[in-house]
Order: C-alpha cells, then structure tokens, then sequence
C-alpha cells in the first residue's frame, strides 16, 4: 500500500511544538516517518512533545524566535547537527487582542516580529548553503483571520494576512531551487491558545463563534493533516497555495 | 496608580461627557460591550501591570465592581 503523505526519513523543522497545532503536527509527521526538529521556547514542554513521537532521530531546540537576528544562524546550526531540512513548518506566533484604542505601534510590531518576521527569517535561514535539502517544502501557519476581518485583533489579523503575501512571493523566488512555500489558514481550532481567547467571551458570544463554523470547531489534527500534506510529495505540484481548513468558516 | 486614575483612564476609554465615579452601572454606559471588556483588560496591563480574567470581569455589575477586581486603592 502507498502512502503518498509518507516521510520517510526527512529532517522536519517544527516551530511552536510545544503546544496545539505545532504540537499535533510533530507527531502526525513523527508517523509518517519524518525525523521532527521541535523548536520552541520551553525545553520542557518541547521535552514533553518529544516523548509523544513516534520513531528515532527526532530532537529538541529550544529558540526565542523574537531574536530574528539570530535566526538564520540557528538555522545553520541545526543543519549542522541533524542534515539539510527538506521541510519547515512555523507555527509558533502570538494572538492578540488588541482594539484600537488601546492598539500602539509597539504591540502591533511584536505581533509582526513573531508571527511574520520570523517567518522570513526562517526561510532566509533555509537557504543557505548546506540548510536545505532538494525539493523543500515550507508551510506557514496563516488563519482565515488573514482572510476576512474580525474587530479588536487588527495586529493578528495583520500578521496573518501578511503570511500570505510572503508565502506567495517565497513561492516564486523559491521555485528555481523546487523549494515550495504553502501556508494553511485554519479556522478555530481546539487547542490551549482558542481556551484563553473563550474565556474572554461570554456563552452567547462562544456559540455564535461555534454556529460559524458550518462544520463545528477544529481539532489540530484537521490542521496538522493539511500541513503534512503540503510537506509530502502529495503536493509536488503545489506552491504559492492557501489552503483553508475552516469548517465551512470562509464559505460565506 | 491610584483609583481615581484609573477611573480617569476608564472614563477616557468610554469617551464619557462626564468621569466615571464608580456606582454606574455597566449595563447602562451604552457602549459597556466585548471591546470594551478587551480594551480594558489591556488598560490594566500595561498601566498596571495587571492581568485581568475576563471571566470575571463579565460578573462585574459596577464600575466599582472593575476597579475592585484590580485592588487599586484611593489616593492616600
């Protein structure tokens, strides 16, 4: 039986793996057969999703991807220690919610430095000599915020939005060295971060969100799945894509 | 930061013709709704320091009830 999602042996670079979606995705990759690379900035909790994976060659490195400086040489130095990336996957960021009132400009910039900033910095760092191996793949974790608006999250929403424009440029500048660049955009999905955001609504405010959502609210995995494809061969024809995984959230 | 700063900072944030002094009620500021809630959580924070459950915050009735749940005292 093929599996056209299989892995095998590919050094995978996930950020944000210590928790939701990131998290899911390092596992859902570590059964596919890809040797995961768990970034985040809690070696514990990296430490926790290490002990979830499935297989060998997986490691924890733990990074403030706010120093984006620092990134690409990051970057270089885990090339060093487990081989060229053939995929990345930046699912770290930061939600926001931020009205404008009480939105300035250094909140709306710390938003951007983790969630976008880093993203190109990533990227910068994969293209190295050495980082990237042959027929990459990049996926950027985007959202439907970044396709439609919502009041009070102006910076997320921004930032989200701003995944795609560099995904689709990335996907062009990237292409002659066949690395692809995708981003996902899911809906709401069930992890600790959606937790939070509920207990700032009311009961009332919690069911419309979920009424939105044709198909009810996501899981990772919905989100996780999307990402391994994009990843795998599957999707060797595939570059430049937003692909959305909402529930029926955007088809409005 | 003192009770009644706060209670200036608030009346600013609701665009008041006339400050805020604490027995409103918050279903009756007309524009008391879920930016509201937000914005105030992120007044809290970034002149207090203060990070607010907005799960309490909605059980909240007064002004006073708000400025209770921060543990900001009058001016002494």
């Amino acid at each position: 039986m093929v599996n056209p999602m299989a892995l095998p042996d590919r050094v995978v670079l996930v950020t944000g793996a210590s928790s939701g979606i990131g998290r899911d995705t390092a596992v859902l990759l570590s059964c596919l057969g890809a040797r995961v690379v768990l970034a985040g900035r809690d070696r514990e909790r990296l430490t926790q999703t290490l002990s979830g994976l499935t297989g060998e060659g997986h490691c924890a490195e733990p990074f403030d991807l706010r120093s984006v400086e620092q990134i690409p040489q990051w970057i270089q130095e885990i090339g060093k220690k487990v081989g060229p990336l053939a995929g990345l996957v930046h699912c770290a960021g930061v939600h926001s919610r931020r009205p404008l009132k009480v939105l300035n400009s250094a909140n709306f910039e710390d938003v951007q430095r983790i969630n976008v900033t880093a993203a190109l910095m990533l990227a910068k760092g994969l293209q190295q000599k050495g980082c990237c191996a042959a027929n990459a793949s990049v996926v950027l974790l985007s959202s439907v915020t970044g396709l439609v608006g919502e009041a009070g999250i102006s910076a997320y929403g921004t930032s989200k939005a701003a995944l795609i424009g560099l995904t689709r440029c990335l996907a062009l500048e990237l292409a002659p060295q066949r690395t692809r660049v995708n981003c996902v955009a899911p809906g709401l999905v069930k992890t600790e971060m959606s937790e939070q955001l509920f207990g700032a609504l009311t009961p009332g405010q919690i069911a419309a969100i979920e009424q939105a959502h044709p198909l009810g609210l996501g899981q990772p995995r919905d989100v996780a799945n999307a990402i391994a494809f994009l990843l795998s061969d599957a999707a060797a024809w595939i570059t430049g894509s937003v692909l959305v995984v909402d529930g029926g959230y955007t088809a409005r | 930061m003192t009770r009644e700063d706060l209670l200036a900072e608030l009346s600013e944030l609701l665009e008041r013709e006339t400050p805020l002094t604490g027995p409103e009620l918050l279903s009756e500021l007309g524009n008391w709704d879920s930016m509201a809630v937000l914005s105030f959580m992120a007044l809290v924070d970034d002149k207090c320091g203060i990070t607010l459950a907005p799960t309490n915050i909605v059980k909240c009735v007064t002004v006073n009830d708000l400025i209770a749940l921060t543990g900001i005292r009058e001016k002494v």
